[in-house]
């Protein structure tokens, strides 16, 4: 009986969300975005007819922006929200993707603490400043825009080698399903991304110093950077909460939903349960 | 069943404080201090570390008096550190000074137990809230942690280590924007070094409590919006009860541990590829909180969307 109402909820709740994004003509604005899944989510949202803060050739009436700034400092983000918004009469981004982050996979004995502040900086801090300001301004302008965090698989499980990495990424897991709810208040809608292993830039400056068997357990499976903007996309699109880029990611988000929305309550319960027996 | 049912006989009794030396940070207080208690009272040497000296004096006492009735009371060393645990060598200063009343030796267990939230409407708290919270809910027990596992590493003590998160890592709802992540942050630290640290023979353990009434807790309430309260509900239980539980959850040599059977049945649910603790029970709990999960989702954003009125924002073309 659960059963079938599991199944008949979840086909009434995808029609209902589908098409729930809609980039164009819209203000999107991208941390991070000057290479790997960043500059792949502006491209893309470029080519949906959006204006986008990444540095491109101008397109007819849409206006693409490059903006230069430290963000793990948080009066450099504010200044970049300023200079981004001042290209559009002062109004707020409509669409905030926060991409900006590292990791540097090492032995946790052997880190220096350093590494540990900075990843936590950019990864964490540097999200949060735009975030906050960003949400503060699309209230009192009455926006009611969107909230786009890039987490990781490792915000959601961890393992060796990623102790400096997986806890700001379960930071923002924590910050998506806080704001989820909260932003209500103001007709913002949140999403958390957990991308699997990207080929980007960073992962290539990551494989210098990650520790053997880290790289053993993670494998060698990764997707391209373009795949994983399509992914997000489509999860958006979708009204998905919580987006993963493929089977293994969607299997640890349906085991790890506690309270938090599933995608598609039928597929997640099934996904689940074949989680637990793996 | 069966592989459960033998998982519970192996891992009965794993956890003998007597004669261990057991380090509390955050411990003249609320969760800590009774930990502190209930450590002394089962025969172990108890370093408690805080900032304020006066409390810390006063939590001795009762650490003191809770150990009279062991039989090895006369050799117990109990100790007070003062230091501020969100910077770094602080940590280590502290780590040092505890060591030393034990012959250099790194404490066997480290409870990572400090922390703080200030709840509050997410647009309206200065930034320098999020920082300090996230400073010393997670670096605080980083630079401890970071520390000890390494000298238990060089001075092959195969120790324990505890982080005390919350069931606000687990999940999140309007107002704990600022300590959530922190909380989350520190499953996430959790989850690694359970993997990590078999290199050593150090276990790990994490805590999810659900609310205590601490000292803490009576501060939070000052700036806790109403949302919040309503959404949390006025279930708490005593450091005492959550320090039991905690006590119990470490002996059964779980990894993730709860206080109740909400966080219980939260932590199941979140599971993910980390270890369950009894894999038949949480399935089932698992189960069960599917089915209940979205209603209560749908009744916590229920409360937020008809209580839009009670937190106004001033229009952007007002603001001077």
């Amino acid at each position: 009986m659960i059963f079938i109402l599991l199944l008949g909820n979840s086909l009434f709740t995808e029609i209902l969300k589908r098409d729930k994004f809609c980039p164009k003509g819209k203000h999107v604005y991208i941390t991070g975005g000057s290479s790997g899944l960043g500059k792949e989510i502006a491209k893309l949202m470029a080519s949906k007819g959006a204006h986008a803060a990444r540095s491109r050739e101008d397109h007819e009436n849409l206006k693409f922006t490059a903006i230069f700034a430290d963000l793990t400092d948080y009066d450099e983000s504010i200044r970049a929200l300023n200079e981004a918004s001042s290209k559009h009469n002062g109004r707020v981004p409509e669409i905030i993707f926060c991409c900006a982050g590292f990791s540097l996979p090492r032995i946790f004995i052997e880190q220096p603490i350093k590494e540990f502040e900075k990843t936590m900086q950019l990864n964490y801090f540097g999200t949060l400043y735009t975030v906050h300001e960003a949400v503060k301004r699309m209230a009192q302008q009455n926006v009611k825009g969107k909230i786009v965090l890039v987490s990781s698989l490792l915000g959601l499980c961890g393992f060796i080698g990623y102790s400096s990495y997986a806890p700001t990424k379960h930071a923002i897991k924590g910050l998506v399903e806080c704001l989820r709810n909260e932003l209500i208040l103001y007709g913002i809608s949140v999403h958390g991304y957990f991308a699997g292993t990207i080929d980007t830039p960073g992962y290539h400056e990551e494989m210098k110093i990650k520790p053997k068997v880290t790289h053993d357990i993670e494998g060698d499976s990764k997707v391209t950077s373009e795949h994983a903007a399509k992914s997000l996309y489509n999860g958006l699109c979708k009204g998905n909460v919580f987006i993963t880029t493929d089977i293994v990611g969607d299997a640890i988000r349906a085991s790890s939903l506690g309270i938090s929305q599933a995608n598609n309550a039928f597929y997640d319960a099934i996904l689940c349960f074949i989680a637990w027996v793996g | 069943m069966t592989n459960t049912l033998v998982n519970k006989l192996l891992r009965r009794n794993k956890f003998q404080p007597k004669g261990k030396h057991v380090y509390i940070t955050g411990g003249s207080k609320g969760l800590g201090k009774e930990f502190a208690k209930l450590m002394a009272s089962k025969g172990a040497h108890v370093t408690i570390c805080a900032r304020g000296k006066g409390d810390l004096d006063l939590a001795l006492e009762e650490i003191k008096e809770a150990a009279q009735s062991c039989e090895n009371y006369e050799n117990l060393k109990f100790n007070v550190v003062s230091a501020d645990l969100s910077k770094h060598d602080e940590s280590i200063r502290a780590l040092d000074e505890a060591s030393s009343k034990h012959d250099g030796r790194v404490p066997d267990v480290i409870i990572c137990n400090a922390g703080f939230a200030i709840p509050g409407v997410f647009i309206e708290r200065p930034m320098e809230e999020f920082e300090k919270t996230m400073q010393l809910n997670y670096f605080g027990a980083l630079y401890t942690i970071h520390e000890a596992a390494k000298r238990m590493a060089q001075q092959g003590v195969k120790g324990k280590i505890v982080i005390i998160s919350s069931v606000a890592g687990l999940c999140g709802f309007m107002g704990f924007t600022s300590y959530a992540p922190t909380k989350h942050a520190l499953r996430g630290l959790a989850e690694c070094l359970r993997h990590e640290l078999i290199l050593y023979d150090i276990s790990v353990h994490c805590y999810f409590a659900g609310t205590i009434d601490t000292p803490g807790y009576k501060e939070e309430m000052k700036t806790k919006p109403k949302i919040t309260k309503d959404i949390e509900g006025d279930d708490k239980m005593s450091p005492k009860e959550a320090a039991k539980a905690l006590y119990k959850g470490i002996c059964k040599g779980n990894f993730f541990i709860t206080s109740d059977i909400i966080g219980d049945a939260i932590r199941a649910s979140t599971l993910g590829i980390s270890p369950s603790n009894n894999a038949f029970l949480d399935a089932l709990l698992c189960g069960i909180t599917w089915v209940v999960t979205k209603p209560v989702r749908w009744y916590f954003d229920k409360m937020v969307r008809d209580n839009k009125a009670d937190y106004p924002v001033v229009p952007a073309d007002k603001i001077n």
